[in-house]
């Protein structure tokens, strides 16, 4: 079994820490990684795939530093940037054809791995467009395919669903899950609710350090008992929010209904709520705040 | 790594850059060509002379310039051209007188032996040579300075400016192996680049000198000339044919090409800019002749001037390492400057394949 461990690390950028003391161990599944913007997302995933060094400690594939393993540590990777790059005159096709051949992958092979990828993340069809004509969600689909072409055990997605519909969403979730068996998955994100139903675990970064690491239902038993709905009036919306930490706002009829966390009930009428992975995020993110 | 080869192949011909660059410069060729004229007279009068030049011929040429009452006729250019040929061997001679008037050096026996074994007195009809010699040290480097340019600047840039680079660093063959790819691909680019130039100087030179249709006849002669009958080359101390000289100047225009594509690349590798990537590399090839035609370098022949023989496009144009006797002296040997040029051609060429390996070797995205 595949297994990558983080050991204590630090990222520095001249004076700012981005990450600080960083360890874990992940073995397959899928681990979601929330966190602001700025959190050191991003930073710790480019320190996953070696795109850069982190100040202090290192990253283990199965035991050995990815610095001396190189070629085989990098064929066992698949990569979904935040914004999928492409040449801009590049057609679907092409692009994933020259994608496979720089992941080494024989000719043969290839042509059969891209048409299979293309019907998997179904743009068969749109083969032969160029890729700055298509849509956000299918230029993320160009990503995940290219990504696959190498059967990758360590698949990394760096905030996947930016810009997306909530059509493409939903569509992009699926999709993740059934790749996510018998392969260790990393996705990043800050849309709490892709992650529903879909992560193994949720790691929460926060400022560079990691809060918490820990199965989905684990974490949120953290906020058991703080998450609240209270139907209010328009006029008293400013009160409340400065009085408690306010997540999702939402019109009800002439009122408006006010997702809040607090340890105890905060008004007569709340009724306490299940918390859900966006009520965590809102809990530890929201207005930037960290709790 | 055939196929990442032939990749990088493809998306190199897709810049369309360098198709817009392709018609300019056919476009403005086209445009200020100019033709060879002599008749067909003038042609004839040349093979009336016997090479090599005798005394007689000099004594008879000179005594019909002299004349007042010559007549200009079409055989006029064929006097001219032996008078010429005795004063560029007068020239050799004076050069000789004063060289040995000096306290002597190694560096000026050298000189002195090579001066002395010159021999001008030897005609043919040169144009054909002579053209495509100035068209390839001219125009034919210009557009190979121009095509490589946009055909290189942005070989590693536009991985970085796309973001592209972030799947070479993830994937298996990685940056090296690209790198790998990218230097193969430079070199058959300027292979290409530089082939076709020559073809087409052939070419283009024989179109215009043979514009005069009596001339096609005489297009494969001249080669055998002294290069001293090359206008830039009348005081050189070599003794070399015009068929020699171009093979020398072929020669270091490729290497020249290699080594500067070499430059390209390793500047397209180093700045993650295109725009930066692409005025560095213009003004590596073309600063040295803004800088020694503002300047009016090469008519003072000083120090500085002798140091921009010595720049990429100079040695390219491979002329002005021939013109006169420029050298360097390490203890007692003298060593001239075709062979300080093509030694400077292959460090280059070696230190910018190594620096391309081990910078990128250790290159970051970060």
């Amino acid at each position: 079994m595949n297994e990558l461990c983080l050991k204590s690390i630090y990222k520095n950028y001249k004076t700012k820490q981005v990450l600080d003391n960083i360890s874990m161990i992940f073995k397959p599944g899928v681990y979601s990684f929330l966190g602001a913007n700025g959190s050191g997302k991003t930073t710790l995933m480019r320190i996953i795939l070696n795109l850069i060094k982190p100040t202090k400690g290192a990253v283990y594939w199965n035991g050995q530093p990815i610095e001396l393993l190189g070629e085989s540590y990098r064929d066992a990777i698949g990569y979904v940037p935040q914004h999928v790059p492409f040449y801009p005159n590049m057609k679907v096709y092409d692009f994933l054809m020259y994608i496979g051949t720089l992941k080494g992958i024989a000719n043969h092979a290839l042509k059969e791995k891209v048409e299979y990828w293309l019907k998997q993340v179904n743009l068969y069809d749109d083969r032969y467009q160029k890729i700055k004509n298509l849509s956000g969600g299918m230029k993320q689909r160009v990503g995940i395919a290219q990504a696959m072409l190498n059967d990758p055990q360590l698949l990394i997605l760096d905030e996947p669903t930016a810009g997306l519909d909530p059509k493409e969403r939903i569509r992009f979730r699926s999709l993740i899950a059934n790749l996510s068996v018998n392969r260790i998955i990393l996705y990043t994100t800050h849309i709490a609710s892709d992650l529903e139903g879909l992560t193994d675990y949720v790691c929460i970064l926060n400022n560079g350090c990691l809060e918490q690491l820990d199965e989905p239902e684990n974490v949120l038993k953290k906020l058991a008992k703080q998450v609240w709905e209270v139907d209010i009036l328009p006029e008293e919306l400013i009160y409340i929010e400065e009085q408690y930490k306010v997540g999702a706002i939402e019109k009800h009829g002439g009122r408006i209904r006010v997702r809040l966390y607090h340890h105890k009930k905060p008004l007569p009428q709340a009724v306490m709520k299940e918390p859900t992975l966006e009520d965590l995020y809102l809990y530890y993110f929201s207005e930037g705040q960290s709790t | 790594m055939k196929q990442l080869i032939w990749w990088e192949w493809k998306l190199l011909w897709q810049q369309k850059l360098i198709y817009i660059m392709l018609v300019a410069i056919l476009s403005l060729l086209w445009i200020s060509k100019t033709y060879f004229n002599m008749s067909i007279e003038e042609l004839n009068a040349f093979e009336e002379i016997q090479n090599p030049i005798t005394e007689k011929d000099i004594q008879e040429a000179r005594e019909i310039l002299a004349t007042k009452e010559f007549e200009i006729g079409p055989e006029v250019n064929v006097f001219y051209r032996i008078d010429e040929a005795q004063t560029l061997m007068d020239k050799q001679s004076t050069i000789i007188n004063q060289l040995k008037a000096r306290p002597q050096t190694s560096a000026l026996e050298k000189e002195i032996t090579m001066r002395e074994q010159v021999n001008t007195m030897y005609i043919e009809k040169t144009e054909y040579p002579i053209f495509l010699s100035e068209f390839l040290g001219g125009e034919g480097l210009i557009a190979i300075g121009i095509l490589l340019i946009v055909g290189l600047y942005n070989l590693f840039a536009r991985d970085q400016q796309t973001g592209m680079i972030q799947y070479t660093l993830t994937s298996k063959f990685g940056r090296c192996k690209l790198v790998q790819a990218k230097l193969v691909v430079t070199l058959l680019y300027t292979m290409v680049i530089y082939i076709g130039t020559v073809i087409f100087s052939v070419i283009f030179n024989i179109y215009r000198t043979g514009s005069h249709v009596n001339y096609w006849m005489y297009i494969a002669e001249g080669f055998n000339s002294p290069i001293q009958f090359h206008s830039s080359l009348s005081m050189s101390p070599y003794t070399l044919t015009l068929f020699e000289f171009l093979l020398i100047q072929l020669l270091f225009l490729l290497l020249g090409s290699i080594c500067f594509s070499i430059i390209c690349l390793s500047i397209s590798s180093v700045v993650k800019a295109s725009f930066i990537s692409f005025l560095f590399s213009m003004a590596i090839f073309f600063l040295p002749f803004l800088i020694v035609n503002l300047l009016n370098l090469l008519a003072e022949r000083g120090w500085i001037a002798k140091l921009f023989i010595y720049t990429i496009p100079y040695i390219m144009q491979t002329k002005r390492l021939f013109e006169a006797f420029y050298y360097l002296q390490i203890s007692n040997k003298v060593i001239l400057a075709p062979f300080i040029a093509l030694g400077l051609l292959l460090v280059i060429i070696i230190s910018s394949i190594v620096f391309l390996k081990i910078y990128n070797k250790k290159w970051r995205y970060i």
